[in-house]
């Protein structure tokens, strides 16, 4: 790909970059959010169209215009937003359009396709029935499935954009040996991940973006771990997890006995002031669901809570907010941001009771907090009055974590908040963590990388299967020993 | 952009109306944001008055210059006037609409409680008891009775949407069948009129009904008839509802991502209710300027008067996918079916023809508003 430059509203998210795979590579692409990865890779899927700058397949200058030229020139990528039907079956959805003919023209050969899947989902170790409907499997098992609809196909070259983000490492191990046999195939595979170790484990070669540049491109076993970072954020980043000591208060919340049928088995948990708590375990643990209920987004059938000693009752969000409480979702497009409003907008969703007289927003006081905002947690956007659509995911989130900023919580429940969000602003996110707790505020963590909860948390608390299965201070915790609980083991 | 250059091209100064009509398809623009979301039309970009979408207004403006031109029955202060008398029902009726729109609901029964309210208020009117106690106040009472027979629909359809959890397509069809049933259950498929001179208080009932009660319907304040000066306030208080207060950020959160919205702390049960409410009370108003016009009430009266406001609407530029939208817009998209059939009428072409044409602009404003949409989106 040569000089490839790209446009959106008020963005420039490419500007003349250049970049070469070899056959039988696995190439890595990395860069913060917004630096321009996956913009690159949706120009090669034919998804996007650049608005300048060529391509070129096995020397051959070609034109992808869309997403079915790119499959035929045998160009397929992995999306991280999946594109499965839910009510088809795994086998279905791998051969959508392309289903093998049976005897009478027009029907499709079911037994052939089944068997065909079949074989490619046991070639990934993915242990699934390609019988399954897809609305039926877990968003890790969505992930396989998307694996094997492009391996499946004949391929030359295959984009991956972060295919580790929901897989367990076991079925991490099987995708990098399936990486590895289609290298020796000869097929190219472009890798794009924001985990070193994967890149310096599968890699060959790496070439990093930022900000919609080519910063560098060089063999993995000659650049470091911190060359690489200082090639994504353009500078050296002191400390990965600054942890403020902040001396802990009085307890905020307490949860007991929290129970919803056939999902959370008594939980009970305990968040001090300024104190950060966080919720470990495996995708699917119910941690987001303990988090849904103290938030009131969720029902339950037993238990109760209390905020700073008061008996607390929440049986919708607007409670929860009324009483100090704040949930940063998981999944931002859907549940924590209007995409069709702007960033002023979205910023102040949460708490526009704090700008209105008598029912008007005042919008003068409106903006100005959006700006401030938009300043302090260095959210890159051209003005508070741009579409949060056209913002990079990072970004996004960064407006995310504003508006539950503005409703000055007390108790602040974090779903993965650094979910999608390059290195350096995820120091800004810690920093400001620590802000908060330096303040008072308690704030309860879901996360799911390791390093991340033990460099943060205070206390952790590992979930499994709907129970807590383990607490342990930040002085005694290892990975190994969250890891071990996490898993069952 | 190409839309600016066929205006210059076709500035129609030689066709019919009907032409003129189908030379403005073109002019339709995408769904009017509330803010100018990065649009790359420099010229345009300044132009985000009151949220009108430039594209609806400039083919509005063609219409209107182009209708002059040609027809010179055209700009007559009678025709002008017969047109806002006409139109004003439908713009406010399409104002409650926006708001249901925007939530990405429907309120089908819009047709149903013109009917409904028109013979409830013409029975108060009418109603011996009442016009005894009250003598002329009981135009009063008749009005506050219309109001809350449209409030109460309104609420029922609320109700359904954000408790039962409905719906809100299935909800006003059903309302929308049964208060038409009840209004003709009501009034024994007879209209409510002018009484016969032996029934008590005929004299007083009558002159209420004819020369009083229909000044609203249809007598004027100066050059405007008051219809239109009612579907004025409307618009404007609607619009400001809507674009500067709480409740009108919520109704466009809501209808963004409901449930980023619930999650944001809205009570999206309490906006729904507040908007489908609207719509009744708004449809009542129109129901009794509509009923004084009439001089009775009639049990059929506002069929197909739903089609017509969710017309307006999406001519005028909301989505029916809910997030987008103005009451500005919803008043010119009326004003463009009004005035497009105003123009085919002075032209003596029949209704039917006209049902056919306003078939054809909702279906070409919708097809060129996602062409748009989708050009500025592979920007």
């Amino acid at each position: 790909m040569e000089n490839i430059c790209k446009s959106f509203p008020g963005v420039r998210a490419l500007d003349n970059v250049s970049f070469e795979v070899l056959p039988a590579e696995v190439h890595a692409l990395m860069g913060e959010n917004g630096a321009g990865k996956s913009t690159l890779m949706k120009v090669l899927a034919g998804a996007y169209h650049a608005d300048s700058g060529s391509i070129y397949l096995d020397g051959k200058l070609i034109t992808i215009d869309s997403p079915q030229r790119a499959m035929e020139l045998g160009i397929n990528i992995i999306y991280q937003e999946f594109n499965l039907v839910p009510h088809l079956s795994v086998a279905e959805n791998i051969y959508l359009g392309r289903e093998p003919q049976a005897a009478i023209p027009g029907f499709v050969n079911s037994k052939k396709m089944r068997e065909d899947a079949q074989e490619v989902m046991d070639n990934l170790g993915a242990q699934i029935d390609v019988r399954t409907l897809v609305h039926r499997l877990s968003v890790a098992q969505h992930q396989m499935v998307e694996i094997a609809k492009a391996t499946s196909r004949r391929s030359k070259v295959i984009a991956m954009d972060e295919p580790s983000a929901t897989l367990t490492e076991h079925e991490l191990e099987n995708l990098w040996r399936l990486i590895r046999q289609l290298r020796t195939e000869g097929v190219s595979i472009i890798y794009i991940s924001h985990r070193m170790e994967e890149v310096f484990n599968i890699a060959d070669r790496v070439t990093v973006l930022r900000d919609g540049h080519t910063v560098g491109t060089a063999p993995v076993n000659a650049v470091t771990k911190e060359d690489l970072i200082q090639m994504m954020v353009g500078r050296k980043l002191e400390e990965n997890f600054p942890k403020a000591g902040v001396p802990v208060g009085a307890p905020m919340l307490e949860v007991r006995g929290l129970t919803r049928k056939g999902v959370l088995e008594d939980i009970n948990l305990t968040v001090h002031a300024g104190e950060i708590v966080a919720l470990a375990g495996l995708v699917g643990s119910g941690r987001t669901e303990i988090a849904r209920c103290i938030f009131g987004a969720d029902p339950f059938d037993a238990g109760t809570m209390t905020l700073n000693g008061k008996p607390l009752t929440v049986r919708s969000p607007r409670d929860a907010i009324k009483s100090g409480i704040g949930l940063v979702t998981e999944d931002r497009k859907q549940q924590g941001l209007v995409l069709g409003m702007t960033v002023r907008e979205n910023t102040t969703l949460a708490a526009l009771r704090s700008l209105t007289t008598a029912g008007f927003i005042s919008s003068s006081r409106e903006r100005a907090v959006a700006e401030e905002y938009v300043k302090s947690l260095g959210v890159r956007t051209p003005s508070v009055e741009q579409m949060i659509r056209n913002l990079s995911g990072g970004n996004q989130q960064k407006v995310v974590l504003a508006k539950w900023l503005f409703t000055h919580s007390k108790l602040l429940i974090m779903d993965e908040p650094t979910r999608g969000i390059d290195v350096g602003a995820k120091v800004e996110i810690y920093q400001l963590m620590n802000e908060l707790v330096k303040q008072g505020v308690g704030i309860l963590m879901i996360s799911s990388e390791l390093p991340e909860v033990l460099g943060m948390a205070d206390r952790i608390v590992v979930v499994r299967g709907g129970r807590i299965v383990g607490e342990m201070d930040r002085a005694d915790a290892t990975q190994e020993k969250i890891g071990r609980l996490a898993v069952g083991i | 952009m190409t839309s600016n250059d066929n205006r210059q091209g076709s500035a129609s100064k030689s066709r019919s109306a009907r032409t003129a009509a189908f030379q403005r398809f073109n002019f339709f623009g995408g769904p009017p944001t509330p803010n100018n979301g990065g649009a790359s039309m420099a010229a345009f970009r300044r132009f985000n008055f009151l949220g009108i979408n430039p594209g609806v207004f400039t083919g509005f403006v063609v219409l209107l210059v182009g209708l002059w031109i040609t027809t010179p029955a055209f700009h007559s202060a009678q025709n002008f006037q017969n047109i806002a008398q006409q139109v004003s029902i439908n713009a406010i009726i399409a104002v409650g609409m926006t708001f249901v729109i925007i939530t990405a609901g429907i309120d089908l029964s819009v047709g149903s409680i013109l009917g409904f309210v028109g013979i409830t208020t013409a029975m108060t009117l009418m109603a011996v008891p009442i016009v005894h106690r009250l003598g002329d106040g009981a135009m009063a009472a008749a009005v506050v009775v219309g109001l809350l027979a449209g409030a109460l629909v309104g609420f029922l359809n609320g109700a359904a949407v954000a408790w039962l959890r409905m719906q809100p397509f299935i909800v006003t069809l059903a309302t929308m069948w049964a208060i038409r049933g009840a209004a003709e259950v009501m009034t024994d498929g007879s209209p409510i009129g002018i009484v016969s001179g032996d029934a008590p208080l005929a004299a007083l009932r009558n002159s209420m009904l004819q020369d009083k009660f229909t000044v609203l319907g249809m007598g004027y304040l100066g050059p405007f008839p008051i219809a239109a000066l009612v579907a004025v306030v409307i618009a404007v208080i609607g619009h400001i509802l809507l674009t500067r207060t709480r409740i009108g950020r919520h109704v466009y959160a809501l209808g963004g991502n409901e449930e980023a919205a619930r999650l944001s702390g809205i009570n999206v049960a309490g906006i729904k209710l507040f908007v489908y409410t609207l719509s009744g009370v708004l449809s009542a108003v129109a129901a009794i300027l509509l009923m004084s016009k009439l001089v009775s009430g009639q049990p059929t009266a506002g069929q197909g008067y739903e089609l017509y406001a969710i017309a307006a609407v999406v001519v005028g530029g909301t989505s029916l996918f809910g997030g987008k939208g103005s009451v500005v817009g919803s008043i010119i998209g009326a004003l463009i079916i009004g005035v497009i059939n105003n123009g085919l009428d002075l032209h003596g072409i029949s209704a039917f023809w006209q049902q056919i044409v306003t078939g054809a602009i909702i279906l070409l404003a919708v097809l060129l508003d996602e062409v748009l949409r989708r050009r500025r989106g592979q920007l």
